[in-house]
């Protein structure tokens, strides 16, 4: 660690206990260091910070004593207070998971997110077990494909946002937006303007739910079956990291993995879906 | 190929250049769009796009958030009827059901002519006149069932074509003003204007001097 | 009769066309801003005068202003997206006295230093923007506006923005949004104001149409005579705007704190009393978002500390009386149901609980809810707005959230009977 850094160390207190951070960083960032994670859904390392989802709520106290605050979007400063493990934030954590889920299909078993979702694990760690929404759902027309590669499932769609702000911020071609208002709100393209955008495929990675699906990988395999093995991509001589997933003895998935210097975890979509290449029967050698 | 006819795209040419930032012409640019053609057409966000240097997908996500703008056709008429509190009160809701035997079409819905689009929207700012209605912007109210249908037959027969003007809620007066003063000019105006208010302050409390 | 500040004019044929408005001494107070006094000392008098912003927020203007981070580029937006159910005060305004509004706006702009005004006016005021605009026309005509303003050596230009229907754009991150072309999301905070990152990222004034109109009166006759009025913190008067079910419904402006609720809805010049035999069931001040007060609190003088003290607020200045023939559970539900079709959709507590609420108050409404529902009700909105407490805490980016539980938890707290006899009897025991 450089002097200029050290220098701009922070102490702040998380459920009483003390900890060193880098001033700047974000709360949710410093918690997880330390080794408290704050769930998340909209919050991505790699795109900048909106305070949507609402998931990462925790206390922190401020002049007028503590409230609520999104972890994802403060910066951590000397002396700040936080909790983590209160009743108020475990309350507030549920509330947003139960809001979440009143319009979200309850059809896991068929998701094929279902084993690495953010949404079903969280669920699960914090969520409230039963349903308290009698009424009628929201209702989407089930998938449709945003392009060739990438299908769209409107009605597991949480807002997050991830997916559009990539589109716009890291791709740099908002092909893909909000649409509408309040809970009508859609992600969707242009009418007739498909999601031809080559680096499309990240979308799908990162979404937090089952709503992005990508052609090569529907219904091909369950998470819990795969291996996978630690990569770089041959597509091309930008080496970007990947992860190679494999299932019945196919390859069936390229994710990318974060690495500072190379990629930040994106792949292009030839990259990405290249891998079709290996197994197809039209191939020669 | 041009959306906008040649009166309207010097507008919008206008309206672009109103701003430090293009995209903040977007949203006018949609009321003249529906000013042009009643709705926003598909071909008019392509061109609006263009026009501020965005996505056709992000005139779009702009578009739809906001009532007014209509990505779907709409009748020459379009009549709101109110139903928040005040009205509620004052009988909206029952206002709009007449409104909707009266046109036969649900809210939400256009008349087969093409004449009449009906909504139920939201405060409208004419409390005092409750229940209230709005046509193409224009107020009504208060409504008795009688006076409703009194308005349909005024706009039926185009005797109202004076305080009830096409689409578009600027359509009737534009902007008429030189071109806007270089943001450059501004600022080196203020600092002149600045300094000499510093110097006249020294002179006149010289133990002050650097305080302001 | 008191002081009438920014209805002065407004009954007066052709208030809006500048010769009317010259004629009874508009432009004057630019003048005088510009070629006698200097942008502090007009800040001064506005500070002096204590006025509160008119929108809602009731935050002081002058204080406001001396916020504005002194950056070169810098904004004036004022907000006329006037859109808080019951509130009409604005819409007289701008149709009305359009350049007693450009007066106050640029008389702003000199004050603060901006390097260009907007005036974001709510797209359904098509007759309103008409006459802005018209007025902004007449003014650059004029010389008021533009390049060297009276031979003063200010320029500025002012821009009219039409927003284009939607409630959160009245929230002043959400306007800011808007007038950059964008969806109405409103802004994470921090930075809690647009005084440091506002407009284009620079530093922003955002004010209100009511505050803009007071300001050539302000500067004309000073800030002391305006703070003359009034009482404690609520200097000035105010543009009440009284609906619902009185006999006289309409704006009457007022000096602030010199009437009580009870003569503003029973006064013959003002409200003029409720319909024979009625009594006042509750108040809405301040518009939907605040909670509601009972008869016991009619006594209340019209001020800003006042209603904070009984636990409400008074907001926009709107009041809605309801009467004993007005079902409470109806008319909170239909609220429910506005920030519902409002609710910008960005973060998830309004954008699912507004939805949900609306759904547990319109079943109770219609007969088919239980006991349990009330619970079930109260809880979504606590997770809204934990602790249900005012001035209440929020899960959500915006006030927007916040403001969905006032009136369920107010028409729950004060007719829970009324709810019993909805869900006992299933169904709606009024007539309408």
């Amino acid at each position: 660690m450089s002097t200029d850094e050290s220098q701009n160390l922070v102490t702040l207190s998380i459920d009483g206990k003390e900890i060193n951070a880098k001033g700047g960083e974000l709360l949710i960032e410093a918690a997880e260091k330390a080794g408290v994670f704050i769930p998340r859904f909209c919050y991505h390392n790699r795109l900048p910070q909106v305070g949507m989802c609402r998931m990462c709520l925790v206390e922190v106290k401020g002049p007028r004593g503590f409230s609520l605050q999104p972890s994802c979007y403060l910066p951590v400063s000397e002396a700040m207070e936080v909790i983590t493990q209160s009743e108020k934030v475990k309350k507030a954590q549920d509330g947003i998971l139960e809001f979440l889920l009143i319009n979200h299909p309850l059809d896991c078993p068929t998701c094929d997110k279902g084993g690495e979702c953010p949404l079903q694990d969280q669920t699960l760690t914090y969520g409230p077990g039963e349903s308290r929404f009698a009424e009628e759902k929201r209702h989407w027309e089930k998938p449709i494909a945003i392009s060739e590669l990438v299908f769209l499932d409107r009605e597991r769609c949480i807002q997050c946002d991830r997916c559009t702000r990539f589109a716009d911020v890291v791709a740099g071609d908002a092909l893909i937006e909000f649409i509408g208002r309040g809970d009508h709100t859609e992600v969707n393209v242009f009418p007739d303007r498909p999601f031809s955008s080559y680096f499309s495929g990240n979308t799908v990675q990162i979404c937090p739910v089952g709503a992005l699906t990508a052609t090569p990988y529907r219904f091909k395999a369950r998470p819990w079956d795969l291996s996978q093995v630690e990569s770089s991509c041959m597509a091309c001589s930008m080496g970007c990291r990947i992860m190679v997933q494999s299932s019945q003895n196919g390859l069936t998935r390229y994710l990318g993995l974060d690495s500072d210097s190379v990629n930040h975890g994106w792949l292009c979509d030839k990259g990405r879906f290249g891998f079709e290449a290996v197994n197809s029967a039209d191939r020669e050698s | 190929m041009s959306f906008f006819n040649p009166e309207n795209l010097e507008k919008a040419q206008v309206l672009v250049g109103l701003y430090p930032d293009k995209r903040s012409a977007l949203i006018p640019l949609c009321h003249l769009a529906q000013s042009q053609h009643g709705h926003l057409s598909k071909e008019a966000m392509v061109e609006i796009a263009e026009l501020v240097e965005v996505q056709p997908a992000e005139v779009y996500g702009t578009a739809s958030f906001y009532d007014m703008l209509h990505t779907e056709e709409v009748g020459n008429y379009l009549v709101g009827v109110c139903t928040n509190v005040a009205c509620l009160l004052g009988g909206g809701q029952e206002l709009l059901e007449h409104a909707s035997d009266v046109l036969g079409i649900p809210p939400g819905a256009t008349t087969e002519d093409g004449k009449f689009t009906l909504e139920e929207v939201e405060c409208v700012a004419h409390c005092d006149k409750a229940p209230c209605a709005q046509v193409n912007y224009r107020y009504f109210g208060p409504l008795t069932n009688g006076d409703f249908d009194q308005l349909v037959d005024d706009l039926k027969s185009d005797r109202l074509s004076d305080s009830v003007p096409p689409h578009g809620v600027l359509s009737r007066v534009f902007r008429d003003a030189p071109p806007m003063v270089p943001l450059e000019i501004i600022h080196q105006e203020r600092r002149v204007m600045d300094e000499a208010r510093k110097a006249r302050l020294a002179a006149q409390n010289p133990d002050a001097g650097g305080k302001q | 009769m008191s002081t009438k500040i920014v209805t002065a004019r407004v009954d007066i044929p052709n208030s809006h066309t500048l010769s009317v408005y010259l004629e009874h001494g508009g432009y004057q107070s630019l003048r005088k801003a510009l070629l006698e006094m200097t942008p502090e000392q007009v800040q001064e008098e506005v500070t002096a005068s204590g006025m509160l912003g008119r929108g809602g927020a009731g935050f002081e203007t002058g204080r406001k202003w001396s916020m504005l981070k002194q950056d070169l580029v810098r904004y004036l937006v004022v907000n006329g997206d006037e859109s808080e159910p019951s509130t009409f005060k604005d819409h007289l305004l701008v149709e009305n006295d359009p350049h007693q509004l450009v007066e106050g706006t640029l008389i702003t702009a000199y004050a603060i230093g901006a390097s260009r005004a907007f005036i974001y006016l709510r797209g359904e005021f098509a007759l309103g923007l008409e006459r802005v605009q018209s007025a902004i026309n007449e003014a650059y005509a004029y010389g008021a506006i533009g390049r060297n303003i009276f031979g003063s050596g200010f320029s500025v230009d002012l821009v009219l923005q039409p927003g284009a229907g939607a409630y959160i754009c009245g929230e002043e991150t959400a306007l800011i949004e808007s007038l950059e072309g964008k969806r109405g999301f409103p802004r994470i905070k921090p930075p809690y104001f647009p005084a440091v990152i506002g407009l284009y990222g620079a530093p922003t004034i955002v004010n209100n149409v009511e505050t803009m109109s007071n300001v050539p009166w302000i500067v004309k006759n000073g800030g002391q005579a305006f703070a003359a009025m009034g009482k404690g913190r609520s200097t000035g008067t105010r543009l009440f705007a009284l609906s619902g079910d009185v006999m006289r419904p309409g704006n009457y402006e007022l000096e602030m704190t010199s009437k009580t609720f009870r003569e503003l809805i029973y006064d013959p010049d003002f409200g003029g009393g409720l319909k024979e035999g009625r009594s006042v069931k509750a108040v809405i001040p301040g518009g939907v978002s605040a909670p509601w007060i009972g008869p016991d609190n009619l006594d209340l003088p019209l001020g800003q500390d006042e209603v904070a003290q009984a636990g409400s607020m008074l907001g926009s200045g709107s009041i809605i009386v309801l009467d004993d023939h007005t079902c409470a559970v109806r008319a909170a539900w239909r609220i429910t149901r506005f920030f519902n079709r409002e609710s910008c959709g960005q973060c998830t507590p309004c954008r699912e609980g507004s939805g949900w609420i609306e759904k547990i108050m319109h079943r109770i409404e219609l007969g088919s809810g239980t006991e349990s529902d009330l619970d079930l009700v109260l809880d979504a909105c606590d997770n809204i707005a934990p602790g249900l407490t005012w001035p209440p805490q929020q899960t959500t980016i915006c006030v927007l959230g916040p403001s969905i539980p006032s009136s369920v938890v107010s028409a729950i707290k004060m007719f829970r009977d009324e709810f019993m006899v909805h869900i006992k009897e299933e169904g709606c025991p009024f007539v309408h």
